[in-house]
């Protein structure tokens, strides 16, 4: 019984004297949306120690499921529980600031972000920018989609380069294609992920999800049918793909090509992670190159050469009451330092974002051929944004609906994408506020 | 046919039903026992490796320590906050059932009061019905009460989930005891509530550990609330973390093994340890009404 | 005057002392009564509630609209898939569990040596969590990277991958082979139980009365397994009805619609596109039929046992 007195005596006590140490720290509620196991403790040690050397300012981290992220968000802001800080994707960019969620960092301290501009690449910029406010202080970029080939499968064929036309895939996968080995790998499941590549083959044919006006969805424009058309002849009619195309993702396919399972695959930059994971050797004869395009695009918008989502980001939210702090915290993820650092400590191949991380050698081991491309100042001129507006969640699900009815064969691809635009017209009005 | 020609086809017959039955039932958690001690090549090789040819202990490792998939030290295994949460979860509901399922059973054997053929109805009714039917509701509720998002939250409602089923098998067993037991005893001096405490409740062993079992084993492995009521890795359960992997990460099968393992074998003792008790309880329950 | 007093108090004493009488077993149950009514009673009425609304959870504004949510989800095309898959996969699963499941206890009682270990560890595939068992089907199944694909390759006995979860043909009944697999143990050793509870004289009685081994089963064994099956496939139609984790691990519901049941549909309506009314129509729905099979159960178990009540 004493023991027991002694025990509470000495917690209160504890518990009281610690307390005015917390009262003079301001703390920071940070959500972050799980990325990469690796990324995520690279982000939760970087967040221990800027705790540690600022005393005053606690960040109280915590990891948010992925496919809830929005969803969570939004109730809370329902509810006026919002965090400090969040980290997530630039496509929920539109979402949010229509929502009033989050809050343009130019405002709360423009001279910051003047001094962070110049380090970043200026299309990068633009991703997680929107009506001309920085909003997302983006760690690194994404990139799809890209063609994974085996360069040796290739060459013994008689290819001394990888595709580069829609003609040029079906004829290289055709003469690969062999029971058993694909010659091409398509990842068709209905996670976001495999349509954000599909999204990529759209834009790059000049297609897009809402017209110039963002008024009417025009996702069934010749731009995303003949791609569309494109993966069906690939799985119906010539036969070139694996079996399972709508149960296979964008993980299981690349991983399925580092097994030797297909000659090519369609996949996004951070390809060779899956190849670490296979277990394949370090010389693995593969190249990664752009996403074969029709001859010329058929949509009528311009091609873009590939599109980028920033999937990691600091925002800071509207609701918050301690901005100036959180700028602090955000400030150190705009350090060239941690910006260099996913390329060069946390190796997920992830794309930098500021430009003197591309002349690291670890950037340059991890993509020779993106390095090639920057060197010649030709890597990011005209690539786009990852496609994002209010509703692009529903509309990616009708999206990989009709992909799935048109590869199975229960609706032409027109038809398949006119009920698409339909779904998602009826998505995008009722979220006009 | 000669007596012994039967005898042996007979013989070969019920070996081979007994091969498949028992492949057919075992093989999954055969392969994944194999898998789990894969080195990364070895996963996914055609012709698929049926023993490892470099056996590690590294994904055991990984799990145990918390490395996880990507392969970098994370400060603290999610795979023990995972754990640590389903038996808070799981404990105080198995805690929560056993009492409450084998008061009320008891009240429903022993008793003869106005309202009981209702209530009664009313349980056999409601074991039929938590589930993913009443989510949106639940998930409201939850919301409304605060519980969204908290392991209480998840305690409530499995307890609710239970219970019917749970205080239908106990009464069958309590039914059991026989009233002179309670009547000697009361003679005696003793209160209905001592009768209770003292003579009821020692006897309804089987009862209480069935309830228990089933408890434990439908809120241990429980997804479908858990995933509409919690949304932070933080409160995760056992469920929730290997859906993640599997679905999200569904390459790290050597991983995801032998955290099934992990999960699984503990499981297996303590089922097959008080097999025996259970089945009893669900006869009882079942049989005797 | 004075005499209506008197009736009143003995009218109330009427009431009060059985109450009284019984105040303990009132204590005992009102803790689980409580619980199961505001759990899992109250959430029926709230989605009924529900479902005459158009509520979303995005949106903070939503009015009652009488009965044109459920003219919206019960007309859509998905819907009368959905019950359709669900028809296929709670009918045949619960059918396929108990043909399994009795045949394979019988077996189990026969006298062979080597069914005293089978009957001990059979019960692996309940004890799994349903996380587990769709998981590493799933995974085993798989086109590109799944087992069984490639020793049907290796074994020349298919040439190409078979997409089991991926074409619309197969997916749904993958799902109900899992679940099959998870329940036909319970099913086997409930049967098992009831067959080794009959006492071995009875059949010692009827072999002197000269009944052969076909005759014995007929007309001892038999009978009493219209208790096992009766409960096994009453526990069977609920627990594949209610399942939601198996298909979701699964399939997810697809390919498109293919293999979507109610609960993942629900699950979908409710927490992906948030519309909460319909996911409430579609759950009532399901309750209702749990509560037709419920009614059906309920006569069953009059007429079979209620001995005393």
């Amino acid at each position: 019984m004493r023991k027991i007195i002694i025990f509470i005596v000495i917690t209160s006590v504890g518990l009281l004297l610690s307390s005015p140490v917390m009262a003079k720290k301001v703390k920071l509620t940070l959500w972050q949306a799980f990325a990469t196991d690796s990324e995520n403790v690279y982000i939760k040690r970087k967040t221990t120690e800027f705790n540690k050397t600022h005393p005053d300012i606690y960040v109280d981290y915590s990891l948010e499921r992925w496919e809830t992220r929005r969803e969570k968000v939004m109730l809370a802001y329902g509810r006026g529980l919002l965090p400090d800080l969040i980290m997530a994707d630039s496509p929920s960019i539109p979402e949010w600031v229509a929502m009033g969620i989050i809050a343009p960092l130019d405002e709360i301290d423009s001279e910051m972000v003047a001094k962070w501009k110049p380090r970043f690449v200026p299309e990068i910029w633009e991703v997680s920018s929107y009506e001309g406010h920085l909003y997302q202080v983006p760690s690194f970029v994404d990139c799809n989609p890209f063609l994974v080939y085996n360069k040796k499968a290739l060459e013994e064929a008689g290819f001394t380069k990888p595709p580069e036309t829609w003609e040029e895939l079906i004829a290289v996968a055709q003469k690969l294609n062999k029971p058993g080995y694909a010659g091409i790998l398509l990842a068709a499941t209905k996670i976001f992920l495999d349509m954000n590549t599909i999204e990529g083959m759209i834009y790059a044919n000049g297609g897009r999800w809402l017209s110039e006006d963002g008024e009417e969805v025009v996702i069934n424009g010749p731009g995303a049918v003949d791609v569309l058309k494109l993966w069906v002849d690939l799985h119906r009619k010539y036969k070139v793909t694996q079996p399972g195309v709508t149960e296979t993702n964008y993980m299981d396919a690349t991983m399925a090509f580092f097994k030797d399972k297909g000659a090519m695959v369609l996949a996004q930059s951070w390809a060779d992670v899956m190849r670490v994971e296979s277990g394949a050797p370090e010389d693995y004869p593969y190249g990664l190159a752009f996403a074969p395009r029709r001859k010329t695009p058929s949509g009528k918008f311009p091609r873009a050469s590939f599109v980028m989502g920033a999937m990691n980001g600091v925002f800071i939210t509207s609701a918050s009451k301690h901005k100036k702090e959180a700028m602090v915290y955000a400030d150190l993820f705009a350090s060239e330092e941690i910006l260099r650092g996913w390329i060069e400590e946390v190796t997920t191949f992830r794309v930098p974002v500021v430009k003197s991380a591309f002349e690291t050698p670890a950037f340059k081991k991890q993509y020779p051929d993106f390095y090639a491309l920057w060197k010649k100042g030709e890597l990011f001129g005209e690539a786009l944004p990852q496609p994002s507006f209010n509703g692009i969640s529903e509309c990616e699900m009708n999206l990989a609906d009709a992909w799935q009815a048109a590869l199975l064969g229960i609706k032409i691809p027109q038809e398949a994408l006119d009920e698409c635009k339909e779904l998602s017209q009826e998505v995008v009005e009722s979220l006009r506020f | 046919m000669t007596e012994i020609t039967r005898k042996t086809i007979s013989v070969a017959l019920v070996a081979i039903v007994a091969v498949i039955i028992f492949l057919v039932i075992w093989f999954p958690m055969l392969w994944a026992v194999s898998t789990s001690f894969k080195p990364k090549g070895e996963v996914y090789k055609v012709p698929p490796v049926w023993i490892p040819q470099h056996p590690t202990l590294e994904m055991y490792r990984r799990v145990w320590t918390g490395r996880s998939a990507g392969g970098v030290t994370e400060e603290g295994s999610p795979w023990g906050r995972y754990v640590t949460n389903s038996l808070i979860v799981t404990g105080t509901t198995v805690i929560f059932a056993m009492i409450l399922a084998t008061f009320a059973g008891y009240s429903l054997a022993r008793f003869k009061f106005p309202g009981r053929t209702l209530i009664f109805i009313l349980f056999i009714a409601s074991q039929m019905f938590p589930g993913p039917m009443v989510m949106v509701p639940i998930y409201g509720i939850m919301v409304k009460l605060g519980l969204y998002n908290t392991l209480a939250g998840l305690i409530v409602i499995y307890t609710a989930s239970v219970l019917p089923f749970t205080t239908l098998i106990s009464v069958g067993s309590l039914r059991n005891i026989p009233h002179e037991l309670e009547e000697s005893a009361m003679i005696d001096g003793c209160s209905r509530m001592g009768v209770f405490f003292r003579i009821v409740l020692p006897l309804s062993k089987v009862a209480v550990i069935t309830t228990g079992i089933f408890a434990f084993l439908m809120s241990f492995g429980e997804y479908a609330f858990a995933v509409v009521l919690i949304t932070g890795s933080k409160r995760f359960t056992v469920p929730l973390g290997l859906a993640r992997y599997i679905t999200a990460f569904d390459i790290y099968w050597n991983e995801i093994s032998a955290t099934i393992l992990t999960i699984a074998i503990p499981l297996i003792f303590i089922f097959f340890a008080a097999q025996k008790h259970f089945v009893k309880g669900i006869i009882a329950g079942s049989l005797k009404g | 005057m004075g005499q209506t007093k008197n009736i009143t108090i003995e009218q109330l004493g009427e009431i009060i002392s059985p109450v009284a009488k019984n105040w303990l077993a009132y204590a005992l149950i009102l803790p689980a009564l409580g619980w199961v009514l505001l759990f899992v009673i109250y959430p029926v009425f709230y989605s009924i509630q529900i479902s005459f609304y158009n509520m979303h959870l995005l949106r903070p504004v939503y009015r009652f609209v009488g009965l044109a949510t459920y003219h919206r989800v019960l007309s859509s095309k998905v819907t009368s898939q959905v019950l359709k898959n669900t028809l296929i996969w709670v009918g045949g699963g619960t059918f396929a569990t108990m043909v399994i499941g009795v045949w394979m206890g019988i077996f189990l009682s026969m006298n062979y040596k080597v069914n005293r270990f089978l009957a001990a560890i059979i019960l692996i595939p309940w004890i799994l969590p349903d996380v587990i068992c769709g998981g590493l089907w799933k995974w085993m199944f798989h086109s590109e990277l799944g087992v069984i694909n490639a020793v049907l390759m290796q074994f020349g006995i298919l040439k190409q991958a078979i997409p089991f979860l991926g074409q619309p043909s197969t997916a749904l009944f993958i799902c109900m082979f899992i679940i099959v697999w998870r329940l036909v143990p319970f099913v086997a050793l409930i049967t098992l139980a009831t067959i080794q509870s009959i006492p071995l004289q009875l059949f010692e009685a009827a072999e002197i009365d000269g009944a052969s081994g076909w005759n014995k089963i007929r007309y001892i064994t038999l009978p009493l397994l219209k208790y096992p099956i009766t409960i096994g496939t009453v526990l069977s139609l609920v627990w594949i009805l209610q399942n939601f984790t198996i298909v979701w691990v699964t399939t997810k519901g697809g390919p498109m619609y293919f293999s979507e049941v109610i609960t993942t549909y629900i699950y979908k309506l409710s927490f992906i596109k948030y519309k909460v009314s319909e996911g409430a129509v579609l759950g009532l729905l399901g309750v209702g039929f749990i509560f037709i099979i419920t009614l059906i159960y309920l006569k069953i178990f009059k007429k079979f046992w209620l001995e005393e009540t």
